[in-house]
């Protein structure tokens, strides 16, 4: 246990190097936090459109609380890029499992991820004059991580299958993080959607995570919001599982026939 | 500027994008935006923000494909080891960009056909441009204008190896104060002035425009203003890559030190 936890940390110190080597705090906040503000308010200003302040908040909060699952998607290209760096071979000639190096990896993500969704979710509304009760808003930041680990798990599964075509690894990784934009409840309520749209919602991160976000700010029951929160712990540890058994397959491909190198 | 150079940049980005799928990348994730869009709009039960909704992942695309051809060129070039080779030839680097965005400025228009496609398949939306005329040439001029300025920013990325990093932070500020989606009238105040300095907030709105019914008011001079703000951009970019490319000649390194 105490070698997995290791391997872990490991690859979590060396996603923190790789950060560390491309933002400064000043690169970060004027690049990348600027951005995900102007991501928010486009989405939100598309409620001010429509003359409803309440659209204009639900589209702020759902967009702010999906940044947390955006950048913990981003964990597909931190797996894909040990292939290109040459070092995937290493990681799976290793006498340990290569899972705990891929859930360490991106591990840097989940933290930008709650820090852009929680700055993003107090400023936004405010910005937009549909601000969020302070004692609420505090209530719902210990559900970010929830939420973002269970998109990272789910991206572990995704980064999993685009490992074996590298190639296709922004267009997976889109697709997968677009996917939960459209479908979680981040613009409209689930229900919109036809039924089998729906009951995919159910199997992916963020939809439930959010429901307890949205729950919780409009000062709903406690059950609820823990109802929720428990079933993207459910949806995350599913999603873990796939991609346990997805790796397992493409390393022991990987060793019989040579086919994971360069790429 | 050799018209060669541009053709031959232009035929190079065609072959190299057929062996990117990456560059690809937008025509998959532009109906996922019209979706996203259409369903906000839609679910408002409004009658409002339908043009909106069809055309932004459209202004989207071109803006995005444009802004990836020049700082992906630029990063490519740079990694293979090509970059100062290339600024060191006869051949000017602004002709270069401009084949080169220009090959990916078609796909980008594939985005609107598609969002279109999607608003009226998918949610039963159909739109039909009361302008055809004013439409096509806001399309042109939009298409001009965002070559020039990608072609400007092209020569800040030779500056900087995190020309991915600014591309990427460039995105949606841009979005937002281009107006893509709502236009600048509807950000908040403070906002509003920025927004009448991006090129795309005049494009957008002239291409929104084309599809209300009624007279456009002042069509030509808003055309004008566009085509205005590409030449601006096209002679600022010749400057820009003049000095990017005497400071290469006199330090020998392309990145600013």
């Amino acid at each position: 246990m105490s070698g997995v936890i290791g391997v872990l940390r490991g690859g979590a110190l060396q996603g923190f190097a790789e950060l560390r080597a491309t933002y400064t705090w000043r690169t970060w906040t004027g690049g990348w936090l600027l951005r995900v503000l102007s991501q928010v308010m486009f989405f939100a200003l598309l409620g001010r459109l429509l003359r409803s302040a309440e659209r204009t908040q639900y589209l702020a909060v759902g967009n702010a609380v999906a940044l947390v699952s955006i950048e913990a998607a981003f964990v597909i290209r931190s797996m894909c890029s040990e292939r290109a760096q040459g070092t995937l071979p290493l990681i799976l000639a290793s006498p340990g499992s290569p899972m705990p190096v891929y859930l360490g990896r991106g591990a840097h993500w989940l933290c930008t991820g709650f820090l852009s969704s929680a700055i993003t979710l107090a400023a936004v509304p405010w910005l937009l004059g549909v601000p969020l009760r302070p004692d609420r808003l505090l209530t719902v930041l210990p559900m970010l991580p929830v939420i973002g680990l269970s998109t990272y798990c789910y991206g572990t599964f995704m980064g999993a299958l685009a490992l074996r075509s590298p190639r296709w690894q922004w267009l997976v990784m889109n697709v997968a993080y677009l996917s939960l934009l459209t479908l979680s409840g981040v613009n409209v309520p689930l229900t919109y959607w036809p039924v089998p749209l729906r009951v995919l919602a159910q199997v992916l991160p963020l939809s439930h995570g959010l429901s307890a976000v949205r729950t919780a700010l409009h000062g709903g029951p406690t059950t609820a919001v823990l109802g929720g929160l428990g079933l993207e712990v459910l949806v995350g540890a599913g999603w873990l599982a796939l991609a346990a058994a997805s790796g397992k397959r493409l390393i022991s491909r990987g060793r019989v026939n040579g086919s994971v190198d360069f790429g | 500027m050799s018209p060669g150079v541009v053709m031959a940049a232009l035929r190079l980005g065609v072959l190299e994008a057929r062996r990117q799928p990456s560059q690809f990348l937008i025509v998959v994730t532009a109906p996922m935006f019209s979706a996203m869009f259409m369903s906000v709009v839609l679910h408002a039960g409004s009658s409002i923000g339908r043009v909106n909704a069809v055309l932004g992942p459209g202004l989207i695309g071109l803006w995005f494909v444009a802004l990836d051809a020049a700082a992906d060129g630029i990063d490519r070039e740079r990694w293979q080891g090509t970059l100062e080779s290339l600024l060191a030839a006869p051949a000017p680097l602004t002709g270069l960009v401009i084949g080169r965005v220009v090959a990916m400025a078609i796909v980008g228009l594939v985005t609107l056909v598609e969002s279109w496609l999607v608003a009226a398949v998918g949610f039963g939306v159909v739109l039909r441009p009361a302008h055809p005329v004013l439409l096509a040439l806001s399309i042109a001029v939009t298409v001009f204008t965002t070559v020039s300025t990608a072609t400007l920013l092209a020569g800040a990325f030779v500056l900087t190896r995190h020309a991915f990093m600014l591309q990427n932070s460039l995105s949606y500020p841009l979005y937002l104060l281009g107006g893509v989606l709502v236009p600048v009238t509807v950000l908040p105040g403070w906002l509003q002035p920025f927004g009448r300095i991006v090129f795309l907030s005049w494009s957008s709105d002239l291409v929104r425009d084309a599809f209300v019914a009624g007279a456009v008011a002042h069509a030509a001079l808003r055309l004008a203003v566009v085509v205005l703000f590409g030449v601006a951009a096209l002679v600022a970019a010749r400057t820009v890559v003049k000095v990017v490319v005497g400071n290469v000649v006199r330090t020998g390194s392309a990145v600013r030190s």
